[in-house]
């Protein structure tokens, strides 16, 4: 029962705050550039320049985003004191910290739905090419986003003392799993012998939630193919009637043990103090 | 499967009453045609004929409406072994697992039409036979068969100055597959769910015009040609393969490349150890790769237009081409002097495509986020690159493709989504 008071009292901060609606703005303003710059294909289904940017540009700006927003609101209610007389009930961090993940699920989820909203009217109504299936395939796709990166952002702010530290993990994270992940991963598997590269990179794509959620995306789409023919088992298998099932799985292992690692780290540090 | 089990039925029954039904059910087709005088014509009433047939001299053939030949003990089901024959009007049912062809024909000036071929193996094969017509035929293979099990649609060896057109054919392994042959006509056909659309070997002067392949491993594989003409073909959705092309160019010289309309497939158009080819006037669109180079050379790309390609083009080892004037729809040109020519070039890195060469595995990194960061990051020494000088600055060619508006789903999906969002952004904000 706490989790959902502490969730209801996200929500409810959270449509009360301005970032949210410059957030929401942001996104809006961002989805649509996106989809109303094409370079001049009527048809947009499928894998194209245009799933391909968009997917990128969206892979840039919302895991950062969801990283900042998600660290910041746990590490200041550590910071102002609100976590300490909260604490003072019989509530434990776990409970807190998933009332949180679900509160600001909520508020992210919607700031995207409305976001996507807005987008898919005034594509209508300018007349601009855009199929069904590519709209829900965004809509999804950073819904999946932001719910991963919620739980690590969640998991951050649980470990950190105040916003400042939350700030530096968030972006932190953000720079290793969206920008220099292959540079990371050529650099260093470059030196070890050629056996090892494809399973090294095959558990480390479980690692990486942007690299988890774009792969298994690509290959829904149909462009599973470009992996080339190292991964051509991949493709068959997430194509199979067990590859939505088991990635949904994962997102679920995701969020629950960043979010439970974040809690039992939290609480053996408070003890030890 | 209901003709199959009709056959099987029929089969049955002349294995009970062989004396007295045979005669009326199943006819051998080998007597009608030995009493067939050359130059003369054998007209087939409705029914089902028995063939493992031999033609050895010039007849005309023609099949009432309903007219299938059925294989019969061994080879192919017709065999033609002589000049000026004419066969039209025909179903061909060949569910046997041999190696023989459905067809065979190793003569020249004969005339296929309007057959309807049904096999397991090659549809048609042409041994040594020149000067021959095949058009508007239907051949279909069987798509339970792995590509590796099944044949060739038509399969020409050896073979010159034939001319193939108006036909369809699915489920076979290579639609129409040429080799060692020359100077032969191909055009206005269609193949889908094959391995290859079309597969030319070693081969001179064939020339493939307004045919189309769809849903193929490969749309066109042209190797070890000269003189190939490939002109106003539509090659699409080729691309579930991890080999997937739309027109691959190994080997070839001399090829002219123009008004091709390539989309949707893994790799556009693929130019390897090509050299002297001109390519001119095609249109690249929405391929996961647009235009791949690999050693290379001399090579004339000009007036193509490259749009909404995720990757536009790619080169390794192949700076000697031409690659001016191409229209990029990804390219933000400048055209200062008004000659509908950018001052601004267009380049492509080949940094992605040498890094995975070396180290495949790192494939899983196509477009990735970072990936264009580190290309930024190491580029490739400039002259490795493909590069445009003068790119064009409008589409050269008319793309007669209508304008699509979203459909009314889109807008009740967004609408929806729009009042959920509003109500819960309402319903949490509010004071209790």
């Amino acid at each position: 029962m706490h989790i959902i008071t502490v969730a209801k009292r996200e929500i409810k901060l959270g449509f009360r705050n301005s970032w949210t609606y410059s957030f929401l703005i942001l996104f809006t303003l961002f989805t649509m550039a996106i989809l109303l710059l094409q370079s001049g294909v009527q048809s947009a289904e499928g894998y194209t320049d245009m799933t391909g940017t968009m997917m990128n540009m969206t892979l840039y700006l919302l895991p950062l985003l969801t990283l900042l927003l998600g660290s910041v609101s746990v590490a200041i209610e550590k910071e102002n004191g609100h976590w300490g007389l909260l604490s003072t009930y019989a509530l434990t961090r776990m409970s807190f910290l998933w009332g949180k993940w679900i509160g600001l699920a909520i508020n992210l989820l919607t700031v995207l739905a409305f976001s996507f909203g807005v987008t898919g009217c005034i594509a209508f109504f300018f007349g601009k090419p855009l199929s069904l299936s590519t709209l829900i395939f965004f809509w999804i796709f950073s819904s999946v986003l932001v719910l991963i990166y919620l739980g690590i952002a969640i998991a951050i702010g649980a470990l950190v003392n105040n916003r400042w530290q939350a700030l530096i993990g968030s972006i932190s994270i953000w720079f290793i799993t969206v920008i220099i992940w292959p540079l990371l991963f050529i650099s260093i598997l470059s030196i070890l012998p050629y056996s090892m590269l494809y399973t090294i990179i095959e558990v480390s794509t479980f690692m990486n939630p942007a690299e988890l959620v774009r792969i298994f995306a690509m290959m829904k789409i149909g462009a599973g193919s470009v992996f080339g023919p190292e991964y051509n088992q991949w493709v068959t298998w997430v194509n199979s009637s067990f590859g939505t099932p088991v990635f949904i799985v994962v997102v679920i292992i995701w969020i629950t043990v960043t979010i439970g690692l974040g809690a039992l780290i939290w609480e053996r540090r408070d003890q030890r103090e | 499967m209901k003709k199959f089990l009709a056959i099987l039925v029929a089969l049955l029954f002349i294995g009970f009453n062989q004396t007295i039904e045979a005669e009326t059910e199943q006819v051998p087709l080998q007597p009608l045609i030995d009493e067939t005088k050359p130059g003369d014509t054998l007209y087939l009433p409705p029914g089902e004929y028995i063939g493992g047939a031999v033609i050895n001299k010039p007849i005309h053939i023609i099949g009432d409406d309903q007219v299938t030949i059925l294989p019969g003990k061994k080879g192919p089901v017709i065999q033609v072994k002589a000049n000026q024959v004419i066969i039209e009007n025909i179903s061909i049912i060949d569910q046997r697992n041999t190696n023989d062809e459905t067809v065979y024909i190793a003569g020249d000036d004969n005339e296929l039409k309007k057959l309807n071929i049904k096999t397991n193996g090659v549809g048609i094969q042409l041994f040594e036979a020149n000067d021959n017509k095949l058009y508007q035929l239907k051949i279909t293979g069987n798509k339970n068969l792995s590509l590796a099990q099944r044949g060739n649609g038509i399969d020409l060896w050896d073979s010159d100055h034939n001319t193939i057109h108006s036909s369809q054919i699915t489920d076979v392994q290579d639609g129409v597959y040429l080799e060692k042959s020359s100077q032969n006509d191909i055009y206005n056909n269609i193949v889908t769910h094959s391995r290859y659309g079309y597969h030319l070997m070693f081969t001179n002067k064939t020339t493939l015009t307004e045919n189309e392949s769809y849903y193929n491993v490969s749309g066109m594989m042209v190797m070890g040609t000269n003189g190939t003409v490939v002109k106003h073909n539509e090659l699409k959705h080729n691309l579930k393969s991890v080999q997937s092309l739309g027109l691959l160019l190994f080997d070839v010289k001399n090829a002219q490349v123009a008004h091709n309309k390539i989309s949707h497939n893994k790799v556009g158009l693929f130019i390897e150890n090509a050299h002297k080819n001109d390519i001119t006037l095609n249109e690249l669109e929405q391929n996961f790769v647009g235009v791949q180079f690999l050693k290379s050379t001399e090579n004339s790309v000009t007036k193509n237009a490259f749009l909404a390609n995720v990757v536009q083009g790619q080169a390794e080892r192949s700076s000697d081409n031409d690659t001016e004037s191409n229209f990029w729809g990804d390219h933000i040109g400048v055209d200062v002097n008004g000659d509908g020519y950018s001052q601004l070039s267009y380049q492509v890195d080949p940094f992605y495509l040498s890094l995975t060469k070396e180290y495949p595995p790192f494939q899983i990194y196509f477009q990735a986020p970072g990936m264009q960061f580190l290309e930024q990051l190491f580029h490739a020494p400039t002259d490795q690159w493909l590069s445009d000088q003068s790119p064009l600055m409008d589409n050269p060619i008319k793309s007669e493709t209508e304008a699509k508006t979203s459909s009314i789903y889109v807008l009740c999906f967004s609408i929806i989504l729009f009042i959920a969002s509003t109500t819960i952004i309402y319903m949490g904000a509010r004071k209790k």
